[in-house]
């Protein structure tokens, strides 16, 4: 009796062995190159937004290509704090109420905002580029919004329910220049 | 073998491959942050250099002073890296940056090792300016200086002429030179040789540094970068810096950081915005490509002396 108790238990512990330990590796390797591809793609991204000080339809469109090319899927969020500079009005439908001075404000764009900028949903409207200025901070955050293999395994092996986020990418920076 | 046997034994010839794959994928990782890292310092050095070159002086002429570049250049670097008081630490960076190049309206300086005798007789090597290089393209007895915008001066050798001023100026005293009566063939050939004679000589300034860096123990081969030829001429459009880095190991696995840097201090490119009146007789103002402008006949350079006019800025260019 105690012998195959025995023979069963070695059984499940050598499948354990065997298998399911070389696939969880595997797999938590393959998440950490996953890492380090989107922050390589993001800083690309972002560093080009920077240089350029616009986005264009085709450039977040590569990006997001290339980021669902490691085959899982992302959420992207953008925000964009532009400096702007407005004059001081006391009533700001009465011209002559101009204090003569200006205020610099910061005024943040996001996400949604920016993506209807370069992929309108208004059919007529053509598609177009968004604007940055110098001086303005971009920043780029990108995460995982599916469970990746290797969450999968471990939640089966662990039984219990893990955070989904594992690839998590912060990168932004000041706009360095102003191309037309 | 019992399969409790074989499932020890495999682990124990598994586990060290397991090892070494976390062991190189966090290597991995490391290298492409510190990849990240030092690009962002160099940005930010040839940033500051390019600032930091531009002297206005008396009526706003502007000159320029390759020493405060490189100065500022390094001194971001060093501030960066937290090597600001460590003289040996810095002299061993200094090792991996093989060239600096200042790029100027009419020329450009290369600052790269050389060797001299010095006043005692002994050898020095150090980092020095070269001579100032003009633009220089040759064609059929004719000389072209070119510069970064249309300003051209030719020189016939055979009629030992002069001809200097913009394209469009010259025009009429060369009416046979196909260059610079085509525009945008002159714009090619300006475009190709400024890009030309700096690529040649940052790479024979780079093959050149190999002979140094042996002296400082560093046992990287330096190559000249490959950067193709629309990238070189795209980038060099304006008065600014051009810097270098090779071969700084930044890994386990041998992984050198290679990289170039460009910080243009954006003095011929300007910025336009415009003034107009909406239907609501309220006063926006715009940048030069929004479409919502329809007359430009006043120009501003700026936006604070657009805001100063009372104009709020248009919602849909953002300025």
């Amino acid at each position: 009796m105690s012998e195959t108790l025995s023979k069963i238990m070695a059984l499940v512990v050598s499948m354990f062995l065997f298998f399911i330990f070389p696939v969880e590796n595997m797999l938590t390797r393959q998440d950490d190159i996953t890492k380090v591809i989107v922050l390589n793609k993001t800083a690309e991204f972002v560093d080009s937004v920077r240089n350029l000080g616009y986005i264009t339809p085709l450039m977040y469109m590569q990006f997001s290509q290339s980021l669902s090319a490691t085959g899982n899927i992302y959420e992207i969020t953008m925000e964009h704090i532009h400096s702007s500079i407005d004059p001081v009005y006391t009533d700001p439908v009465d011209m002559t109420s101009f204090q003569h001075y200006y205020n610099v404000n910061a005024r943040i764009t996001y996400t949604d905002e920016i993506l209807d900028r370069l992929f309108p949903e208004n059919p007529h409207e053509p598609s177009d580029r968004y604007y940055l200025s110098k001086g303005d901070i971009f920043t780029v955050k990108v995460s995982n919004t599916n469970r990746t293999p290797a969450t999968k395994v471990q939640q089966m092996l662990l039984m219990s329910e893990l955070p989904v986020k594992r690839i998590y990418v912060i990168y932004g920076g000041m706009v360095r220049d102003e191309n037309n | 073998m019992k399969i409790t046997d074989s499932a020890v034994l495999f682990v124990i010839i598994a586990l060290p491959f397991a090892f070494m794959m976390r062991i190189k994928t966090n290597n991995l990782q490391n290298v492409e942050y510190k990849n990240i890292l030092l690009n962002r310092y160099l940005d930010t050095a040839v940033e500051d250099a390019s600032n930091a070159m531009i002297i206005r002086g008396i009526n706003d002429r502007i000159t320029i002073s390759k020493e405060k570049a490189v100065e500022a250049f390094y001194q971001t670097l060093y501030a960066n890296l937290n090597i600001t008081g460590d003289n040996t630490a810095k002299q061993r960076l200094n090792a991996f940056i093989p060239v600096i190049v200042i790029i100027d309206y009419d020329g450009y300086w290369i600052y790269s090792m050389e060797t001299y005798t010095g006043m005692n007789g002994e050898k020095i090597q150090e980092m020095l300016w070269k001579p100032k290089k003009p633009y220089v393209y040759e064609k059929d007895g004719l000389v072209y200086l070119f510069t970064l915008d249309d300003y051209t001066t030719v020189l016939d050798i055979a009629a030992a002429k002069f001809y200097e001023g913009q394209r469009e100026v010259i025009v009429q005293s060369l009416p046979d030179d196909e260059i610079i009566q085509d525009g945008e063939l002159f714009e090619q050939v300006r475009k190709r040789t400024i890009a030309e004679s700096i690529r040649s000589d940052v790479n024979t300034a780079i093959n050149e540094h190999n002979k140094y860096a042996k002296l400082f123990g560093i046992t990287y081969q330096f190559n000249p970068p490959s950067i193709s030829d629309d990238d070189w001429q795209r980038n060099i459009e304006d008065i600014g810096i051009l810097s270098f880095f090779q071969g700084i190991p930044i890994g386990l696995g041998g992984e050198r950081f290679n990289s170039f840097a460009l910080g243009a201090a954006r003095v011929i490119r300007k910025r336009l915005y415009y003034i107009e009146q909406d239907e609501n007789g309220l006063y926006y103002y715009h940048r030069e490509n929004c479409s919502d402008v329809s007359l430009k006949d006043k120009v501003y350079d700026s936006r604070e002396e657009c805001a100063l006019k009372g104009a709020l800025p248009c919602g849909k260019c953002n300025p």
